[in-house]
């Protein structure tokens, strides 16, 4: 009998077999012993595992197994932790809990996945991003203590936490909208804090939440997600890109990336808002909004899909829509937007000083009422005085000059202004000078309600300005309550001779202009203005700029202007070693050296001294991060700082910079687009979009784009390269070569940079010459070649012998 | 203790072969010890799953070992069967040594996954697939050694078919039929016979 039982399976099982998927069934169903169907047809059901089942040998399987058990570092001590147990395995390594024994405490230990470990510069940027998260003290961030090393293994120390996480909690069923708005709110608040210090999370997910058993929330994982970026968009993988094994993990991952994480663009605080929305979402409903079998499902889901409605609370459901919206300018913008709407549902009051909104001020170009047009140089500059003035206040938002003076001779509306600028006061005034005479006068006005806060008028002789810039500024401080304690002038006093004051704020307009003739001319005001007051510390720094302008925008051979620059910085930084942007000019003619490590000590200082300055971060990111490779740092250096200067073309173009390099051609675009709406004339902004649309594969706006920056900016000896170079890459050689012999025409009178005739022979696949040309680049120490490591267009290059030669001309490894 | 040559494992297993139960004795730590610096290897360099599934790979460990010149070719298949039964034994013992060091147990299991959707584990235990062989030999020894040999003895569907003396396609449908069988045994273990 149980012969025959076995023998028919086998034959009913193979017969089966023979039958294509969808027939099997109905095969089956003819058998008439139920028992044998039952079995037959769980055996096939059981079909599709087999498959992977005994694939490998046994050694190799027995392999596998050891290795994952003696991996196990449980009874081992590492450094002078002792590890206890396991607390949980991840796809960012595994978690122990250990015991201290230096302090006796019980901590949590996570060590690093060994392919990680051994790759120095993803160790080297975990150790920064540990050092930016211990920074980050909070009661709802699990604290970092250290992150440690013991023969090749690397662990972050931190705080252990007791408790499940929220994904133990939420498996249990939905959480009572009362309880989950309270844990909401500690997770806003933490995310808050850390957004506030730019650090995004990047991975938020229940499973990254502990509550303890209080009730207390706890973040973990803070931004080490990104260490473990995927090289692809996910969008673009199927399942089948993840092993079998794997699937779980990254189904459990992807359930909670933004759109825009899952297309592999960078994550900003929005993207956090995102998942935090997925967080509420799945709290609220016990289910995940975008869940589908198969990872690609998922992100198809979460890219297209509304989440079926939540039916706790309509109010609730808006702010938890609102966090899911596809596009992250649709959604909250701030944490702190985030947070404040959740409170006001459980009716809490908006409480201590963090949750207020940040005090903030735009100062507007003071009217000149000189009726003399040339006067205009002082009301500007005397604006700027103030702003940088009150720059130096921590708890005070400033908008910077560029933002602040977009609406410079337009009759536009204060609220709208405000609106535009998003700050709740607006500082004004005019200026009038005759002769040795001035008269001030300033007004401080809420924009909400347009009330005025604060106004007053100051007839004055011309030597007190500074006076006036310093009362105005303690005023607002005073009035923003935002005051500094001790009696120290806001208005630092660089002169006391106001003749040079005044040549120096006309050099300094002139500057601005951003022409090749107002930079001369800035030269020469800067020039007089040091020749009435040797120890004119700032006019001798606006000479240094000016040669350091006309060696990077290929007027002047880069060496000479270079020593010129260096001679007259150094001048500068003998006489106030407290100028930021002068030490950052020093780190760029460094880094032009190729000089590295002196280069980073420069810009150090420069941001210890100023940490928000554009002028200081547009060098030290151009400079040397970008070369550096390092454009992930640029990028969360301009989020941080970029609402302090929102309508600022150049701001934009250079965020849109950084996209470029990283290769986002879609966000690059959308910021050279947005620059160009600033600034129409930002003739690099049309370059630079010229070339991401051929990135783009899009020739023809790509031509477009390229003509329209010449058309802007004139024939600059800069844009000839870069547009001939285009040219050749798309095919125009006589266009390229007409350029070619344009620029050859340009060096027979004056410098022409042979960073443009490498760009052009590049173009034109004369790649011997380009090399020449690009070590000649080198040799001339153009700050141009930084663009060689990292941009895209130089891609096919990067096999070619000589460019690790080129390379190593920088002090840089290939 | 010097790295043992292949031909020294050879003659260990010959030597077993011929019934002398101490060459067992020497053959065991030799082969523990090839498991560990494999799975260091593997740790090491090969992390990616897939580099020890291919089925060229499969014979590699074994050609390792042995140093199969030293058996006459006619009898390599057979001898080879021998080793599969002894590999058999040899990773069964290890595995459930490795039991018992660890709390628990577990054995890496990473638990069977009841999950219908879900892929089976491609890298059983040991423990439990020598469980469910046993079960299968109680139904059918041939099957059951058809797996012995081909995923404990790295044969190839040929080597098999000649060590049994079965035609090519009856190791090929014991081969599959087995594999299922065994899959649904690892996965739900409960009684399905009637």
């Amino acid at each position: 009998m149980k012969k025959n039982w076995w023998k028919e399976i086998t034959e009913l099982y193979h017969a089966a077999l023979e039958l294509p998927e969808n027939e099997r069934e109905a095969f089956l169903d003819a058998c008439e012993n139920e028992d044998l169907r039952r079995e037959v047809s769980s055996l096939l059901a059981n079909e599709g595992k087999a498959d992977s089942l005994l694939e490998a040998s046994a050694l190799d399987a027995a392999t596998r197994t050891e290795a994952r058990e003696s991996s196990s570092l449980i009874g081992t001590q590492l450094k002078y932790y002792q590890i206890i147990s396991e607390l949980g395995k991840g796809g960012m390594g595994e978690v122990y809990q250990a015991k201290d024994l230096k302090l006796g405490r019980d901590v949590a230990i996570k060590v690093l996945p060994e392919e990680l470990a051994q790759d120095s510069d993803r160790v080297a940027r975990f150790q920064r991003e540990a050092k930016l998260l211990a920074s980050l003290n909070h009661p709802n961030i699990a604290a970092i203590y250290g992150l440690e090393e013991s023969d090749d293994t690397h662990f972050l120390v931190m705080e252990l936490i007791e408790g499940n996480t929220l994904a133990g909690r939420i498996r249990a069923g939905p959480i009572p909208v009362e309880e989950a708005l309270k844990q909401a709110l500690q997770i806003a608040e933490a995310l808050e804090v850390a957004h506030k210090k730019g650090i995004v999370h990047r991975d938020l997910k229940p499973s990254n939440i502990m509550v303890s058993d209080e009730g207390t929330v706890k973040l973990l994982d803070f931004s080490l997600a990104k260490l473990y970026k995927q090289d692809q968009p996910l969008s673009n993988l199927t399942t089948e890109d993840f092993p079998a094994t794997q699937t779980g993990a990254i189904l459990g991952t992807v359930s909670y990336m933004s759109p825009e994480q899952a297309q592999g663009q960078p994550a900003d605080v929005r993207s956090d808002i995102f998942s935090f929305g997925l967080v509420l979402y799945e709290m609220l409903s016990g289910r995940r909004a975008f869940s589908r079998d198969s990872a690609s499902e998922t992100i198809a889901a979460l890219l297209r899909d509304e989440p079926a409605p939540l039916e706790n609370s309509p109010q609730l459901e808006n702010i938890v829509k609102r966090c899911l919206e596809k596009k992250p300018s649709e959604r909250h913008q701030t944490m702190s937007e985030l947070k404040r709407a959740l409170e006001k549902l459980v009716g809490k009051k908006v409480t201590i000083s963090s949750e207020e909104p940040q005090p903030s001020i735009a100062v507007l170009p003071f009217v000149n009422m000189s009726g003399d047009k040339e006067q205009e140089y002082f009301s500007d500059g005397l604006a700027e005085e103030i702003i940088n003035a009150l720059t130096q206040i921590p708890k005070l938002k400033v908008i910077a000059r560029t933002s602040a003076f977009a609406f410079k001779g337009k009759d536009q509306d204060i609220t709208k202004i405000a609106e535009a600028l998003r700050v709740s006061n607006i500082l004004e005034g005019s200026v009038r000078k005759s002769g040795n005479r001035l008269r001030v006068t300033a007004q401080l006005i809420n924009a909400s309600d347009g009330s005025h806060l604060w106004s007053e008028r100051y007839d004055r002789e011309m030597t007190d300005v500074f006076a006036i810039q310093d009362e105005i500024s303690q005023v607002i401080s005073e009035k923003l309550r935002v005051h500094l304690s001790g009696d120290r002038p806001l208005v630092k006093r660089h002169t006391e001779n106001i003749e040079a004051y005044n040549l120096y704020l006309k050099g300094r307009f002139n500057f601005y202009r951003s022409t090749q003739e107002g930079s001369a001319k800035s030269k020469e005001y800067y020039e007089r203005a040091v020749a009435m007051d040797p120890n004119y510390a700032l006019a001798w720094y606006g000479i240094a700029k000016h040669y350091w302008s006309l060696g990077v925008s290929g007027y002047m051979d880069p060496r000479v202007a270079n020593a010129q620059s260096m001679k007259n910085v150094l001048k500068a930084l003998e006489l106030d070693e407290m100028l930021p942007e002068a030490h950052a000019m020093v780190g760029v003619l460094r880094a032009m050296e190729f000089n590295w490590k002196e280069a980073e000590r420069k810009f150090n200082r420069s941001l210890e001294l100023d940490p928000k300055s554009e002028e200081v971060w547009i060098n030290y990111a151009w400079s040397y991060l970008v070369p550096l490779k390092r454009i992930d740092e640029a990028i969360s250096a301009w989020k941080s700082t970029m609402e302090l200067d929102p309508l600022s073309s150049n701001r934009q173009y250079f965020l849109g910079q950084w996209y470029y390099c990283l290769r986002l051609w879609d966000l690059a675009a959308e910021q050279y687009r947005y620059a160009l709406e600033l600034d129409p004339l930002n003739g690099a902004a049309h370059l630079m979009l010229g070339h991401t649309y051929i990135q783009q594969g899009k020739r023809d706006v790509a031509i477009q784009s390229l003509e329209k920056s010449i058309q802007v900016a004139g024939l600059m000896p800069l844009f000839m390269g870069s547009v001939g170079m285009a040219y050749g890459i798309l095919g125009f050689k006589d266009k390229a070569q007409k350029l070619l012999e344009e620029l050859r025409k340009l060096q027979k009178k004056a410098y022409a940079p042979s960073y443009s005739f490498a760009l052009i022979y590049f173009g034109l696949g004369e790649i011997d010459k380009a090399f020449d040309m690009f070590e000649r680049t080198a040799d001339e120490h153009n700050g141009l070649i930084f663009a060689v490591p990292t941009f895209a267009y130089f891609d096919p290059l990067r096999s070619h012998p000589r460019y690790k030669v080129l390379l190593r001309r920088m002090n840089l490894e290939a | 203790m010097a790295k043992p040559s292949s031909h020294e494992v050879t003659d260990l297993l010959l030597a077993w072969r011929q019934g002398k139960q101490e060459a067992l004795d020497k053959l065991v730590p030799i082969v523990y010890a090839e498991l560990r610096r494999r799975a260091h290897y593997y740790m090491r360099k090969e992390r990616k799953d897939h580099l020890l599934q291919t089925s060229a790979l499969i014979n590699e460990a074994y050609l390792r070992l042995l140093d199969c010149k030293r058996v006459n070719w006619k009898n390599r298949v057979h001898f080879l069967a021998v080793t599969a039964q002894l590999m058999r034994r040899i990773l069964v013992d290890y595995a459930r040594s490795r039991q018992y060091q660890k709390r628990g147990g577990g054995m890496g299991m990473i638990s069977l996954d009841r999950n219908q959707n879900a892929p089976i584990n491609p890298d059983p235990s040991i423990l439990a697939l020598d469980d469910a062989m046993i079960a299968l030999a109680a139904e059918d020894e041939r099957k059951s050694r058809v797996v012995e040999l081909r995923f404990f003895g790295g044969l190839s569907v040929k080597e098999t078919a000649e060590v049994l003396g079965v035609c090519i396609d009856t190791v090929m449908r014991d081969w599959r039929f087995a594999k299922t069988w065994l899959a649904r045994e690892m996965n739900n273990p409960v009684a399905h016979r009637p």
